[in-house]
């Protein structure tokens, strides 16, 4: 318990000096709110709007959770075909590295002319694009980084390569996969964010940053920022749950990635 | 040194003192002052011409980027109304994360066009602009629909999938519906549009928002594949806010606050917003000749719509009674009203305070009108006809 | 350590190498030739050492009678068949010098993975598994993971692992090189035992002089540059004890495998020549 708390409170030191330098700047040289919010203003708007805060956080985060949930299938299905077949891996890395480097601000308006731009399906389909590459990258590292000497015992034992996939390749690329995920997770919430300020339903966080930023709310607009970190590190504490769950406490400190 | 005209001089800088006592004063003039401003302005403007030495460089933020509807800054710096003022305009373009009054009151521009309501909220939030010209008289948003879905008034809403742009545009529609009693939140479907009509095209949403003068325009430069031929009005309903009677003040010109102090910065702004207006006039009644430096200055917007749009927004300016410029109270208490009322979806209002009456002046407005008419050039398009426009498949 | 009895009599070929040669690179500038007309007779029971220095092919050899790389002229037989079904048949057991566990899986899921690759179910791998763990005298640790032994217990595992379908053959390849002096003589006792009580073929891979002798019915002396083998020597140390490594004739028969090695070095330096040498 000692141990858990000597390591949480010096980011949270920090985090109040930095936040009570802020507070002091726009005191002192009298900041109005069109050019910097003060952190007490943030906080106000805040805990005002909570309610709006936790709806908006919430439709970003489901459409959040399904690209991140669809995007996660298709990297790993992408990253086994890959690895079993040399010319899929030749076509595909390229590709998979090419969608990654498609800005979203270039992706969300053309999937939003393809789509029908009331329902979440552009935006789902953004944001599991970019959840694709990360995944894809780092479970098709761990399907491949296997240790050679185990390799040949496979083979000594006179495995097929389908058994070799399941009892060798797929355990080892597991840890790969979650550092995959905690990538994608939060890149998740921001594409979810981000593809909001292209057209469609507006109860979303990034939908009403936009509108608070047009109306130079500055304030309100950070209070929704904030709601937005909230969200981005809910879902990555929930991949570490999900991996506590799935391996062994003691497997990851001792694991290699 | 000319010996001769030595009394010319005299006579021209105790006019430029009179003319800056004039600018000091409040904003109601009286018309003996606001002849004698004139006369002053007259005298001056010649004896400026002549010595003008060096041209004030002044910075004008669009609020979007060029097209017609900035088609009266572009006209007086391409005729020369803002050199014959003694000014050198830099435009800049504006774009989606620009906010021009934003950019004014941080010293980015000296000017800025924007929204009344935007700008307002922007004050509030501590901007220190002013409003020293209200170009625009009437609003140019619509809401567009299907003629079969018979949607005419902003009760025919309900129920409905209302698109609207976001980004803090949709205040007159909100402000609509609520008259019409219906519940923004609850009673329609909200859905935010892209730049373009796709969605209502499309017929994804039922209705769209649309401007007069540009995107209404793309929907009727689209061909009807069920005829061949481009959708005619008669094909769509609009409604528009100054009918419904919510709607509010747009393209107007912004000053910093804080430099109006200046007497300096007073002088430019008077002469700014005279040549501005001077090229509102020009395109009045030259829509064509001003829709063509337009496009000479860059926009790639086609031949066609570019016409249309200065056409329409012509219809937004003319005629003005009180000349253009001049900020009428009523409209702007209309204005002042719904920022202050209407709630957007987070029960957000525009602004939660009246401004002062120092948010606005008519006093450079009023004195550009002067020396405008003085000029021989008529300043409130009593006569004033728009023309006829014909569209192009894809506004070419 | 305890004495252990008589060495197993042999009683048939478990491994027939004739004229085996392998060549890396065939053609190119980097060529190699690792194995250069190599000839062994191994009886069944027989515990064998390939020693010699980086390069003389004892490792390609090894996996050469494993199948788990190719040789380009000669035959091999394994129990009478090619090693490619040998290896099919499960007819051998191979450790490496790495244990090479899963981490992801407990010790006995550890040994048991070769029982599930050869179509066993539930109830007799758990039962074979218990056995060996039994064997290997590391029974309470059947439920830990890998990381939590030792490099030594993770080598008997990895031996009993070997062991798990009972394949009369044994591949080893240096298993104990990395681990310290005291846990590599230990484990060469435990080597020993679980030889006697299984009667297994043993070829046994290893950079070391005192631990071929010790172990090996034979020492299989082989050079680099062509790999080939240049020497066999028989070890006739009878039972081993705890004195046996103090032993007048322990120490001649190493001082003969060192000779051996001597006498073929060709890599021009002699002190520090033999390199691997403990």
């Amino acid at each position: 318990m000692n141990s858990k708390l000597s390591y949480l409170w010096p980011p949270i030191l920090v985090a109040a000096l930095f936040l009570g330098a802020w507070q002091l700047l726009v005191v002192i040289q009298d900041l109005k709110p069109f050019l910097l919010p003060a952190p007490s203003l943030i906080a106000s708007e805040f805990s005002n709007g909570a309610a709006l805060m936790w709806g908006a956080a919430f439709y970003t985060g489901t459409t959040a959770f399904f690209g991140l949930l669809f995007g996660t299938l298709a990297g790993l299905f992408m990253a086994l075909l890959a690895q079993r077949f040399i010319t899929v891996d030749k076509l595909v890395t390229p590709l998979a590295a090419g969608l990654a480097t498609v800005p979203i601000i270039a992706l969300t308006p053309i999937l939003n002319n393809m789509f029908n731009i009331t329902s979440r399906t552009p935006r789902v389909l953004v944001t599991a694009i970019i959840v694709l590459f990360p995944i894809f990258v780092n479970v098709m590292r761990g399907l491949l980084q296997v240790n050679p000497v185990q390799l040949e015992l496979m083979r000594s034992l006179n495995a097929a390569p389908r058994t070799t996939l399941r009892v060798l390749r797929i355990p080892n690329a597991i840890p790969f996969f979650f550092t995959g995920l905690k990538i994608a997770a939060p890149l998740a919430v921001i594409a979810a964010l981000v593809a909001e300020y292209f057209g469609g339903p507006q109860e979303g966080l990034g939908s009403r940053i936009a509108s608070a930023a047009a109306n130079t709310a500055y304030g309100r607009a950070w209070a929704y920022v904030l709601a937005a970190i909230i969200t981005g590190l809910i879902f990555y504490l929930a991949i570490i749950a999900l991996e506590r769950l799935v391996t062994p406490r003691s497997a990851q400190i001792h694991s290699k990635t | 040194m000319n010996r001769g005209k030595s009394w010319v001089r005299v006579a021209a800088v105790a006019a430029s003192g009179l003319l800056f006592l004039t600018a000091c004063s409040s904003s109601d003039e009286t018309a003996t002052e606001t002849t004698d401003a004139a006369t002053a302005e007259e005298t001056a403007a010649e004896e400026g011409a002549a010595e003008c030495t060096e041209l004030t460089p002044v910075t004008l933020q669009l609020q979007w980027f060029v097209q017609a509807q900035f088609g009266g800054y572009y006209a007086a710096k391409d005729l020369g109304y803002y050199e014959e003022q003694c000014l050198d305009v830099t435009i800049l373009e504006g774009g989606v994360d620009i906010v021009p009054q934003t950019v004014l009151a941080q010293g980015g521009a000296d000017y800025a066009i924007s929204w009344v309501p935007k700008a307002l909220a922007s004050r509030e939030q501590g901007a220190g602009i002013v409003d020293v010209a209200q170009v625009f008289r009437t609003s140019g948003t619509l809401q567009v629909s299907w003629a079969d879905s018979n949607i005419t008034t902003a009760a025919d809403l309900k129920g409905k999938k209302v698109g609207n742009w976001g980004f803090g545009n949709e205040y007159e529609l909100f402000a609509g519906m609520t008259k019409a009693g219906l519940d923004p939140a609850n009673d329609v479907e909200l859905v935010q549009q892209q730049f373009d009509m796709q969605a209502l095209l499309n017929r994804e949403i039922d209705a769209a928002q649309a401007m007069t003068y540009n995107e209404y325009a793309q929907v009727l430069e689209t061909v009807n594949p069920d005829t061949g031929e481009l959708y005619q009005p008669a094909d769509f309903n609009v409604i528009n806010w100054n009918d419904e009677g919510t709607a509010m003040y747009q393209d107007a010109i912004w000053a910093s606050e804080e430099r109006l102090a200046d007497a300096a910065y007073q002088d430019t702004t008077q002469r700014f917003v005279t040549a501005s207006l001077k090229g509102w006039i020009q395109c009045r009644d030259n829509a064509q000749e001003c829709a063509d430096i337009i496009t000479a200055n860059g926009s790639k917007l086609g031949a066609s719509h570019q016409l249309w749009m200065m056409n329409e927004v012509n219809k937004l300016i003319w005629p003005s009674a009180m000349g253009i410029g001049v900020i009428e109270p009523e409209l702007w208490a209309q204005t002042v009203s719904v920022s202050l009322n209407t709630k957007n979806l987070e029960g957000a209002t525009i602004i939660t305070a009246e401004p002062p009456a120092t948010a606005y002046t008519n006093q450079y407005a009023e004195a550009a009108n002067a020396a405008l008419t003085a000029e021989g050039l008529n300043t409130t398009g009593d006569a004033y006809a728009p023309i006829e426009v014909t569209l192009n498949e894809g506004g070419n | 350590m305890t004495t252990t009895p008589d060495t197993v009599q042999d009683t048939g070929s478990a491994l027939a190498v004739s004229n085996v040669s392998k060549v890396f690179n065939k053609g190119n500038d980097n060529e190699v030739i690792a194995l250069s007309d190599v000839n062994l007779d191994v009886h069944t029971g027989e515990f064998i050492s390939l020693i010699g220095p980086s390069g003389c092919g004892k490792s390609t050899l090894l996996r050469v009678i494993g199948d788990l790389t190719g040789f380009d002229s000669g035959s091999v037989q394994v129990s009478g068949k090619s090693p490619a079904e040998a290896r099919k048949e499960r007819l051998y057991g191979i450790a490496f010098q790495q244990a090479a566990l899963f981490d992801w899986r407990t010790v006995s899921k550890n040994i048991e993975l070769p029982l599930e690759l050869a179509g066993w179910d539930k109830p007799e791998r758990e039962a074979r598994s218990a056995e060996l763990l039994d064997m290997v005298q590391l029974s309470e640790f059947g439920n830990h993971r890998p990381w939590e032994l030792s490099g030594g217990m993770q080598q008997r595992v990895a031996i009993a692992r070997s062991l798990a379908v009972d394949p009369p053959l044994l591949l080893m390849d240096e298993p104990f090189g990395a681990l310290d002096e005291m846990t590599r003589e230990r484990m060469q006792n435990e080597l020993l035992r679980i030889r006697l009580d299984t009667g297994k073929t043993i070829i046994f891979v290893t950079h070391s002089i005192p631990e071929a002798v010790y172990l090996s019915d034979r020492v299989v002396v082989m050079s680099p540059r062509p790999g080939r083998i240049t020497a066999e020597i028989n070890v006739d140390l009878g039972p081993r004890t705890e004195t046996t490594r103090e032993s007048d004739h322990f120490f001649h028969c190493v001082t003969s495998v060192r000779e051996a090695l001597r006498l073929h070095d060709t890599s021009g330096s002699s002190i520090s020549s033999h390199r691997g040498e403990i």
